[in-house]
């Protein structure tokens, strides 16, 4: 039995919002805006998103909450609230609609996990099984790369004191180009861990990582973890990653 | 005779798995459509009246489909298999808003789920959950996705009007 790991805890800004506003179990209708941006952002603040593909979209939410903070807190000008008197539009409508319509997919896309899980009712076809086409989708984060780094990290010393100055610079353009030539030569990619092998010092260590995030920046590599606490495999892109775009 | 066509219909549809019309079956088994019909309901009266795991559904078009019961999903979905697949929350909720949808855009997805969706939708065509359906006549011709018969199978529905209600907003 394998199991997809989600790492992302939040998929979007909806999902966290419906999340601050489900937790406190507040009226839908009737969001303390306040409250829930200072809530939304101190989570931004506190957990981060890792997933930086995502980030805009959740600070996107973030200027949008803020932006309707302002817009309730300041008094209104008296001609337009003369005008506006018959159809007073609560501000916070757009959202609470965009909100409900998040609500109700969310809630359809659970029953159809359910469904194809067969804990509801369902029939089966003969053939179909549940052979989905292409990889489990399992994604791992920058945490858990950053993680594996510090872990190594400690287990090599600190350089020596030692008053050879050091003559070859280690780059981290070289590095990049090692860490290249070595996924090349091993096909099905490497376990992170095993790019460090043969490194003595931190220096080096650093310039090898910097090249890691670098290539991954440049999406010439991709990092995939199996498991939770599993290997990271790195991976050269253009095999290997039928799940990426 | 009877009993013949019968056999003949559990052991096309059998090795079918899936819907077949009620055309082909009156080729294949060389019966005037009218009595391959009558034939038809006496043996999906006789599957049900037996209570049995397997059963034959009668579709629109008029199509039929031989599938397991309901009742024994639970037992199924326990079942081992050598390869089992779920899909991640992103992917679910996509593939909702485009089952309830469509034909529907990505920026239209994307609004509702508020973030990008580019990657899940790639990642849906290629495991044939969704298809391409054609641009939307509007600024840009934005492509259009529809659920495919793979999301039929997955889900085990027969039709798209088997999807449970939405929820009222």
């Amino acid at each position: 039995m394998s199991y997809v790991v989600d790492l992302e805890a939040f998929h979007g800004p909806m999902d966290l919002l419906l999340y601050l506003i489900e937790k406190d179990e507040i009226n839908i209708y009737d969001i303390p805006i306040a409250r829930i941006s200072d809530q939304y952002i101190a989570y931004l603040q506190g957990n981060g998103v890792s997933d930086l593909d995502n980030l805009g979209d959740f600070l996107l939410m973030a200027s949008y909450l803020l932006n309707l903070k302002s817009h309730l807190l300041l008094p209104r000008p008296a001609a337009e609230l003369a005008t506006d008197e018959a159809v007073e539009i609560d501000p916070r409508e757009e959202l609470v609609q965009r909100l409900l319509d998040y609500k109700r997919y969310k809630e359809a896309a659970l029953t159809l996990g359910q469904r194809q899980e067969g804990e509801l009712a369902r029939i089966f076809y003969r053939n179909a099984g549940d052979e989905l086409l292409g990889p489990e989708e399992i994604v791992a984060d920058m945490g858990a790369l950053l993680k594996a780094y510090r872990a190594l990290l400690r287990e090599l010393k600190e350089e020596e004191p030692n008053y050879e100055i050091r003559l070859e610079e280690i780059s981290v353009e070289d590095k990049m180009e090692e860490i290249m030539s070595r996924l090349g030569e091993s096909a099905g990619g490497m376990i992170f861990q095993d790019l460090f092998v043969g490194i003595r010092y931190r220096r080096e260590a650093y310039a090898l990582f910097l090249a890691l995030l670098e290539l991954l920046r440049l999406q010439r590599v991709a990092a995939r973890q199996g498991a939770v606490f599993g290997n990271i495999m790195i991976y050269l892109r253009g095999e290997h990653h039928v799940n990426e775009r | 005779m009877r009993d013949e066509v019968k056999a003949a219909l559990e052991a096309v549809l059998f090795v079918r798995g899936e819907t077949v019309g009620l055309d082909e079956l009156v080729e294949l088994l060389d019966v005037p459509l009218l009595d391959l019909k009558v034939i038809i309901d006496e043996l999906i009266l006789e599957y049900n009246r037996n209570h049995k795991g397997v059963q034959i559904m009668a579709l629109e078009g008029p199509a039929y489909l031989m599938c397991t019961h309901p009742a024994c999903s639970d037992i199924l979905s326990r079942m081992e298999r050598p390869v089992r697949r779920r899909l991640s929350q992103a992917s679910l909720e996509t593939l909702a808003i485009i089952a309830y949808r469509q034909p529907v855009t990505r920026a239209e997805i994307e609004k509702i789920r508020g973030v990008k969706c580019d990657k899940v939708i790639t990642s849906l065509l290629e495991r044939n959950l969704i298809e391409e359906a054609g641009y939307k006549a509007v600024a840009g011709r934005p492509m259009q996705y529809v659920t495919s018969e793979g999301f039929l199978k997955i889900f085990g529905i027969t039709s798209l009007k088997e999807l449970p209600e939405l929820e009222e907003a």
